[in-house]
């Protein structure tokens, strides 16, 4: 049973702090995994508790309980209390305070199109069986297929002693399928995924269970007979998965205000242009330009009402992504990024849907002026640094010759210097998705984002994913 | 801890609540756990935190379909839903003939894990200790930036129960800290370093010899040059042993891995894998590493395991599940917490100490590189690798010459095994790992 909002704010208030916040957090999940015709993995779990943060003689202290009766959550802010006095005799900056913010008051849910509770675990294990069955049965050359879904439904009540006061609702599903293909040595691999924030209907709008399988089959096929690209720099067009990689990891890890606070690239750059004046890069509570985002957030974990925070407008830097604590360091408003991924984490900056907002051409008109260079399909990971340099896979690599798209290479990498890559932008298409919501983001602990935008022409670093 | 209803006791309600509802076998696995620590962010501690966790996950069997559900609602409702749950996907999960549970054996309680003073350890210690070893790294050198760090302690008490007899539970406790940072001066960052520390018991704690051995690794790799690329030695130190060479060998020794084709050492058993300096154990019984216990995931005692002996790949790691599908035992490598259903991973790996010291493998050195730690993904299922040296030094002439600084070391994890030269009399435990220093010959290193 979940506390009540009237026992939370009663414990909050008790508390002998300058700041105290409450947050029950339940969490749901179902998590289904099959790899080649076996069963990795069918579970369903509740995971609930209350976290409590407390500022006290300019300390944080925190702590979280899984039992939520009225003594044990009285005593659990009274240990973030002695957490916080104890570190602060220790703490050589005290925390200046918090700035003021819009607070959450209210019930908040995004919108959800068929609700996830209302298919039971027997379909989705069937799901994600016929599911990964259907790309094996495709062809004797696919000698391996995995199929996982995942959902998460959380409830939260989240009670600051400065007035948050908000019950949040939140559905989180993904469908993700990989095939992989081998022919005389060769093996390719080819994954294809959906992730909302929504409903079974809003997963499966666009794409049906099948098709996922049979796209992700067919292009396992078609890799297997694709070479490797040279390496060379050149002009390349990413599709919008691949714009949101870059957008996220490339660059919005860089303006999160405690990575700047520690030195990252973007220190003591607001107000300077990083970017082509095509570019405006913006990381969004709410899902920006298009629905159903997988990394929607409303009301962040500090009870902030999580706005649409424009990064980079016009090519110019213009705001890094803060909490409560370094928006008060920086003289400006919160964004609403604290997020904390379970009810023992504390709230850390994090990002939601990361994007580069769509431009006026149409795709065929930027491959058109393309005389030779790639387009990008489907990123597969890597690694980005704090000075911004990355290196990231994509599954789908297709050169592009006198404006028209030519052969498929495979096993591609693209890499460079994220700001360097954004400031040679001369294109940005008008279609726009959102395309890396399935899997999480780490950094301490896991968080659901996602990252889109249009097509976009820049100049890069094209190159085999291992080595040459 | 809580006072309630002990590990042991729910998991036993929740087997004979699986039985009930018409299961053909079950199994409960719970803990909980009182943890608390103090962090460290940019030179200062950033907050004290604690937590009292308790979870349990309950696996249903029935005509050879398994169905897993974990919840940390400890309450009979919560209980009754979760074995519902499982019992309910039981029904409609692939069956799989290698779906078993171990029957109960005889367990050695292992001693020493659990000091009762680890639990009585308060905060403002647990704080003082973050604290010391802060101002520990950051009085050897005004250059040195503790960017983040922590000390924890935790106590956790587990249990396993399962409708085959088995009921087992342990409790132990730890001690746990890290600093993580780099030195600066002037314009110049020198590379980052880490160190971790562990101790069971209050004596055991040291968070000085930790801060500062991270400080001089830091400040020793300030006025790193770069080296033309060239072909030759590289002498690991354990830290990046752990980093480069442990994950891909993890990866290896499952038998889960080997049986789905995704490991280098498939169909290798009594072959050659390494060179023959090399012998690792897997040993949950060496209580001064993070991963010591009587008994596995699945309550299966845990017993020393020689994987490879002398350069010889003698065993793969099983849990009952792929132990079951070649018709053998369990080794007691079932792994994972109350969340997820058993995975095979290793305990606590040991490499057995060489004949030679440290500083006589440096001085054997013509031409190579002492890598303290190596930043990269090595690839688990071909053992391919391309990473950065990170606090590194040039060897010439058995003598470290100068730091280096923007140097690559790529090739292959397990052809790298083949060309072991020399294994170090000296050994750091870094929490589940024991590893001495290894040195290896003929390896490509490139300056970027």
């Amino acid at each position: 049973m979940p506390p009540t909002i009237d026992l939370l704010r009663r414990v909050v208030e008790s508390a002998d702090s300058q700041y105290s916040e409450a947050r029950y957090h339940c969490r749901r999940s179902v998590d289904v995994r099959v790899v080649k015709g076996e069963l990795e993995e069918a579970k369903s779990e509740q995971y609930s508790g209350v976290g409590f943060r407390v500022l006290a003689d300019g300390a944080w202290g925190f702590t979280s309980t899984s039992k939520t009766s009225p003594g044990d959550l009285e005593r659990a802010i009274g240990d973030a209390v002695s957490m916080a006095r104890t570190s602060a005799v220790a703490k050589r900056k005290r925390v200046a305070g918090l700035a003021e913010a819009r607070l959450a008051v209210g019930r908040f849910q995004p919108p959800i199109d068929g609700p996830l509770e209302e298919h039971g675990v027997e379909e989705k294990v069937q799901l994600v069986v016929a599911a990964e069955k259907r790309v094996r049965e495709r062809s004797s050359v696919i000698t391996s297929a995995s199929c996982h879904y995942d959902e998460m439904l959380d409830h939260k009540l989240i009670v600051t002693s400065d007035g948050a006061e908000a019950e949040v609702f939140d559905s989180k599903p993904e469908f993700i399928v990989t095939a992989v293909a081998s022919r005389g040595g060769e093996i390719a691999s080819a994954y294809r995924s959906l992730a909302v924030t929504g409903g079974w209907k809003d997963l499966f709008r666009e794409k049906k269970p099948e098709d996922i399988s049979d796209e992700a089959a067919a292009l396992a096929l078609k890799l297997i007979d694709c070479k490797r690209p040279r390496g060379e720099r050149t002009t390349v067009v990413l599709d919008p998965g691949m714009v949101g990689q870059i957008s996220h990891e490339a660059v919005g890890h860089t303006v999160e205000a405690d990575f700047v606070l520690s030195g990252s690239v973007a220190k003591d750059r607001i107000g300077s242009r990083v970017a082509s004046d095509l570019v405006t890069l913006v990381d969004s509570g709410p899902s920006h330009i298009a629905p159903h985002g997988a990394g929607t957030v409303l009301v962040d974990d500090e009870g902030v009402l999580a706005q649409t925070t424009t990064v980079i407008e016009r090519g110019v830097l213009v705001s890094y992504l803060h909490n409560r604590e370094t928006a008060e360091i920086f003289g400006v408003s919160p964004t609403g990024n604290a997020r904390a991924f379970e009810y023992p984490d504390d709230p850390m900056i994090r990002m939601r849907n990361t994007l580069i907002e769509p431009g006026d051409l149409s795709f065929e008109e930027i491959i058109e002026e393309v005389r030779h260079g790639y387009l990008l399909k489907g990123p597969t990971g890597g690694q980005a640094d704090a000075n911004g340099e990355f290196m990231f896979g994509a599954q789908e690599a297709y050169l592009i010759e006198k404006g028209e798209v030519v052969d498929l290479f495979r096993e591609v990498a693209i890499s460079g210097q994220a700001f360097e890559i954004l400031r040679g932008v001369d294109a940005l298409s008008r279609d726009f998705r959102y395309d890396l919501g399935a899997g999480y983001c780490g950094k301490l602990q896991a968080a659901k984002v996602d990252a889109g935008g249009p097509f976009l022409r820049c100049q890069a670093i094209v190159g085999g994913l291992h080595g040459g | 801890m809580e006072d309630d209803a002990l590990p042991l006791d729910l998991c036993s309600q929740a087997v004979e609540r699986a039985l009930k509802l018409g299961a053909d076998d079950a199994e409960a696995f719970a803990s909980e756990s009182l943890e608390t620590d103090a962090l460290i962010e940019i030179n200062d501690v950033k907050l004290g935190r604690s937590h009292r966790r308790a979870g349990i996950g309950v696996r249903v069997f029935k005509d050879s379909r398994m169905g897993f559900s974990s919840t940390n609602d400890l309450t009979p409702s919560g209980l009754n839903r979760a074995v519902e749950e499982a019992r309910s996907i039981s029904n409609h999960s692939p069956p799989s003939p290698y779906n078993t549970l171990p029957e109960a054996a005889a367990a050695t309680t292992l001693q020493g894990l659990y000091h009762p003073e680890v639990q009585r350890f308060a905060l403002e210690e647990v704080v003082s200790k973050a604290s010391e070893m802060l101002t520990t790294a950051r009085g050897y050198s005004p250059r040195v930036t503790v960017d983040t760090g922590y000390f924890t302690a935790t106590v956790e008490q587990c249990a396993v129960a399962n409708s085959k007899g088995v009921g087992c539970e342990e409790k132990s406790g730890m001690f746990f800290w890290y600093i993580l940072g780099m030195a600066r001066e002037g314009q110049e960052v020198s590379s980052f370093d880490y160190q971790l520390g562990s101790s069971r018991t209050v004596s055991g704690i040291d968070v000085q010899s930790t801060a500062l051995d991270f400080a001089h690794n830091v400040v020793g790799s300030l006025g790193a040059k770069r080296c033309e690329s060239f072909k030759g030695s590289l002498v690991l130190a354990p830290y990046a042993a752990e980093q480069l060479l442990s994950p891909p060998l993890a990866w290896a020794i499952s038998s889960n891995n080997a049986q789905k084709g995704r490991s280098r050492f498939r169909g290798r058993l009594n072959q050659t894998v390494s060179s023959e300096g090399l012998t690792l154990v897997d040993d949950a019984s060496y209580i001064q590493a993070t991963a010591a216990g009587s008994f596995d995931r699945e309550g299966v005692p845990h017993s020393p395991l020689t994987v490879i002996e002398k350069g010889v790949l003698k065993t793969y790691l099983y849990n009952s599940y792929t132990g079951s599908k070649e018709g053998r035992r369990s080794t007691g490598h079932a792994s994972g917490s109350w969340r997820s259903t058993p995975s095979v991973n290793p305990t606590n790996i040991l490499v057995h100490e060489g004949s030679v010291s440290r500083e006589e493998m440096i001085s054997d050195v013509r031409r190579g590189v002492l890598v303290t730690r190596f930043s990269g993904f090595p690839n688990p299922v071909t053992g391919d690798f391309s990473g950065v040296v990170k606090g590194g030094y040039m060897i010439e002439g058995g003598e470290i010459v100068h730091p280096l600084k923007e140097t690559l070391i790529t090739g292959n994890v397990f052809d790298l095994l083949l060309k072991i030269s020399s294994i170090s009399k000296e050994r750091k435990t870094i929490m589940s790992h024991v590893l001495p220093y290894i040195g290896l010959e003929d390896v490509s290193i490139t300056s970027a």
